[in-house]
């Protein structure tokens, strides 16, 4: 203690002290400086990223709309990020997709960033170069993005490289390669489903229908883990081109045992628009819980909502499970099907089951909805 | 031999409290260069069209935004107006009136036209008694539930057993929400499918102004007091709260700002009855994980997710602050077994540890250790001098921080002009005199009456909206 006490009185003590309060003082100083310098330098680097950005998407519309020849000669090493900006920033049209990627490839505008992320050792400048090949509306180096998925475990790079691999996806054999990849990776680093559904879809979105169909044969013949076909099938529901009821079909036909693919093929279907009323009718007899729950949910959207679609429907309102009751009224409520159609279905349906309470219950609110 | 162990606890306890500024100084200087690197991530990938290219594919998680207002009739009409526009695509939006002794429901029902309806509810977490369910005439996606008063985390349990959708954002009634903070968020645990929670920054909105399209004009509040809370927030919440989820320890989700995965929160009973909700339910949900070796994580947007009323008078900053501590200190003990257990990993090791020795003890300690060092001015046992000069540092330090961390406001939202941001520096120039002494003072009562449940009420204003031509234009 006495230590203590000798060394708060000790006059280096106090010369440690003033010169402590020196530093930062100084600290707060130079910290600012720093801070506003970089601050500014951002800004004004920002401000020229747009100012071209600007430019060069003119020159893009003209090319684009226009036939107006691309000018090669005006590029210059400083536009290469407001150029892939700008053409990040263009409508997503099939047509303009395919002249953007066959532009991406001659100016190897895609080569150029990957070199310019390999040469930077700053974290956010790697992040930078990397989210803009992402906002490539194409891209042709699915190996480099292969590579920093496994050299790297920063999530943030990981994310932007998987979005920028997904936009280099153009045919059936890359589709392949590509889920493979995304089942290698999905053990690794636990992405969620939705992302994995956003990615597919992002792959799939322009590719030629032969292309697939060639990708949904794939998928029969060498099926992977469950879950990953019930990512593709929701992203299909996402895609919504007019071959996909087709493929929705062949897949629930391949792998109707399994109750979540089915589920997810239900889903996919009525988001597509596709009536299909004899497969519904089917799955209505299903007695596994995701198929009643998806059944009940989109069973009007998936047929059309008449009196005898209900009658398919009306056990689910005596459903065991309350997500699958509340999906059944929802849906009815959605598409005003009158309380007395209800009750009528339910009559001739379930004559046993109309004194149940929640059945009851559920009537009585449905007054107040219509 | 009395006096002499006198004499020894004071200079132990003055000892302890020097290690106490220096421990907690250097961590803030930590968290502010940490949550830089953050923010210049943030500012360079924020422009990226993977959002916008993520909205339009629809293949996001709908989400329910539960926003639980009590005695809130200034402020929730306008709340609600904001929530209903955000750039999403499938939400809904649960008020969960709490027995408000006001017209919230009145203005709720005059304002979006609400209608009841009795559907029969699955209720598996328990809370008080519901009496009606209303919906909208006006939005399909909107759900009033009016129930008997039972306390903030009451009302969230309410909202959660009515909720639809996997995952819920949990927001005050006060809070204007940025348009893409829900898709940035919601972004997060499609990414990344181990998230279990995401937070955001919240700004303070007092001074600013409203768009009629319900976006936030920045100008800096009037009142010393506000303008003390903008630094703050951003030294206290944003620096830290960034580098404890980059090290995936963080433990607060702001109860302004929230969003959850509904399984896990129902899978621990959702909100415990506790004065700290928000940080008692990660805490909770991270113990739960860990326990069922379920691997997860908690993210943060350093980027302004949600405008949120600071308090403007004294007593409501004072009665606010008591009850943040007291709930820190409340949920610490409540999870003590996880402190310093290894089967906890960072949580049970770094965080709760930090909460512990420098959140939690920091009044306490700072406290005994200004009284011993007067102590021993007064035994004649310590110069003068470097009392002072002690004193002198802290202060200067306190400073470098606070202009340290008001420039990482900057960087958040440039929106301030220039006479602001050098107002807002010789504000932070004053915070160690008067604030930071007057907040450590409630922080030590609430140490001492930290069983204490009472809530206290905050006083809060209408949001003004913008009259200015600007505003007129803006709209344009």
């Amino acid at each position: 203690m006495d230590s203590i006490l000798l060394l708060q009185n000790h006059p280096v003590l106090i010369q440690l002290i003033i010169q402590t309060i020196l530093f930062f003082l100084l600290l707060a100083f130079i910290g600012l400086a720093i801070l506003i310098g970089i601050k500014v330098a951002m800004h004004l680097y920002l401000t020229s990223v747009d100012k071209r950005k600007e430019f060069w998407s003119s020159h893009l519309i003209n090319y684009l709309y226009y036939r107006i020849p691309f000018e090669f000669d005006k590029l210059s090493t400083y536009d290469l990020i407001p150029l892939a900006k700008a053409m990040g920033e263009l409508p997503e049209e099939s047509s303009n997709h395919q002249k953007l990627s066959t532009l991406i490839a001659e100016i190897n505008l895609d080569g150029h960033l990957a070199r310019r992320y390999l040469k930077s050792r700053l974290f956010f400048r790697k992040i930078h170069y990397l989210s803009t090949l992402a906002e490539l509306p194409a891209s042709h180096i699915p190996n480099f993005y292969r590579n920093i998925i496994e050299s790297t475990s920063n999530p943030l790079l990981i994310q932007h490289a998987i979005y920028a691999y997904s936009k280099t996806v153009r045919n059936a054999p890359a589709m392949n390669r590509f889920i493979l990849f995304l089942l290698k990776y999905d053990t690794l680093a636990h992405i969620g489903r939705a992302y994995c559904r956003f990615l597919i879809y992002v792959a799939l979105r322009h590719q030629e229908e032969r292309d697939m169909e060639a990708f949904n044969q794939w998928l029969m013949d060498h099926p992977p883990e469950e879950r990953m076909i019930r990512c593709v099938v929701e992203s299909y529901g996402l895609v919504r081109r007019p071959v996909i009821p087709h493929l929705l079909k062949e897949i629930h036909r391949r792998f109707s045992p399994s109750e979540e693919i089915v589920a997810g093929v239900l889903r996919s279907l009525a988001s597509c628009g596709s009536k299909e009323c004899s497969l519904l009718e089917k799955d209505t007899l299903r007695p596994e819980l995701p198929v009643r729950i998806a059944c009940a949910k989109i069973g009007l959207d998936l047929c059309y909502p008449s009196f005898s679609t209900l009658r398919h429907l009306i056990r689910y309102f005596f459903d065991k499970n309350y997500y699958v009751r509340r999906n059944i009224f929802e849906a009815c409520k959605r598409y005003h099907i009158s309380k007395y159609d209800i009750l009528s279905a339910a009559q001739m349906e379930m004559p046993d089951l109309l004194d149940d309470r929640f059945f009851n219950d559920m009537m009585r609110a449905y007054t107040f909805t219509r | 031999m009395i006096l002499q162990t006198i004499i020894h606890l004071l200079l132990v306890s003055q000892f302890i409290y020097l290690l106490n500024l220096i421990a907690t100084n250097l961590s803030s200087m930590f968290f502010i260069l940490f949550a830089l690197r953050d923010m210049m991530l943030s500012y360079f990938t924020e422009r990226s069209n993977l959002i916008q290219n993520y909205l339009n594919s629809q293949s996001h998680l709908p989400i329910s935004i539960l926003v639980p207002a009590y005695n809130e009739e200034t402020t929730i009409a306008q709340t609600l107006h904001s929530l209903l526009n955000i750039e999403f695509n499938e939400f809904e939006v649960i008020v969960i009136n709490d027995g408000s002794t006001d017209y919230t429901l009145d203005r709720l029902m005059d304002e979006f036209h609400l209608y009841p309806i009795e559907m029969p509810r699955r209720l598996p977490i328990p809370h008080k008694k519901i009496y009606t369910v209303y919906h909208s005439h006006l939005y399909h996606n909107l759900v009033v539930i009016d129930k008997e008063n039972g306390g903030k985390s009451d009302a969230l349990n309410a909202g959660i057993n009515l909720s639809s959708y996997p995952l819920f954002c949990t927001l005050d009634a006060d809070t204007i929400l940025n348009r893409d903070s829900i898709l940035k968020a919601v972004l997060r645990f499609s990414q990344d499918g181990t998230t279990i929670a995401t937070g955001g920054t919240i700004g303070i909105l007092n001074g600013s102004a409203l768009t009629p399209k319900h976006t936030v004009i920045r100008h800096l509040p009037r009142r010393l007091i506000e303008q003390m809370q903008i630094i703050e927030y951003t030294r206290g919440f944003l620096a830290g709260r960034t580098f404890w989820a980059a090290i995936n320890g963080l433990l607060i989700v702001s109860g302004a700002f929230g969003i959850f995965r509904k399984d896990i929160v129902m899978a621990i009973d959702g909100y415990r009855h506790t004065i700290g909700e928000d940080l008692d339910l990660l805490i909770r949900m991270r113990r739960y994980c860990y326990q069922e070796n379920k691997p997860h994580r908690v993210s943060y947007l350093p980027d302004i997710m949600c405008w949120t009323q600071a308090p403007s008078d004294y007593p409501s900053l004072l009665k606010q602050r008591n009850r943040w501590h007291r709930g820190l200190i409340e949920t610490l003990y409540h999870n003590r077994s996880m402190i310093f257990n290894p089967k906890y990993g960072v949580v049970g090791l770094v965080t709760l540890p930090y909460y512990l020795l420098i959140e939690a003890l920091n009044p306490l300690v700072t406290f005994v250790g200004v009284i011993s060092v007067i102590a021993l001015y007064l035994f004649n046992l310590i110069n003068p001098d470097t009392i002072l000069l002690f004193f002198v540092l802290e202060f200067v330090w306190g400073i470098a921080l606070n202009i340290l961390s008001f420039w990482l406001e900057i960087f958040l939202e440039s929106s301030f002009k220039t006479t602001e941001i050098l107002r807002l520096i010789l504000t932070s120039m004053l915070e160690p005199f008067y604030y930071k002494p007057l907040i450590k003072m409630e922080q030590l009562i609430a140490t001492f009456t930290f069983m204490n449940t009472h809530w206290g009420e905050i006083r809060r204003h209408q949001i003004h909206a913008q009259k200015s031509t600007f505003s007129q234009k803006w709209a344009a």
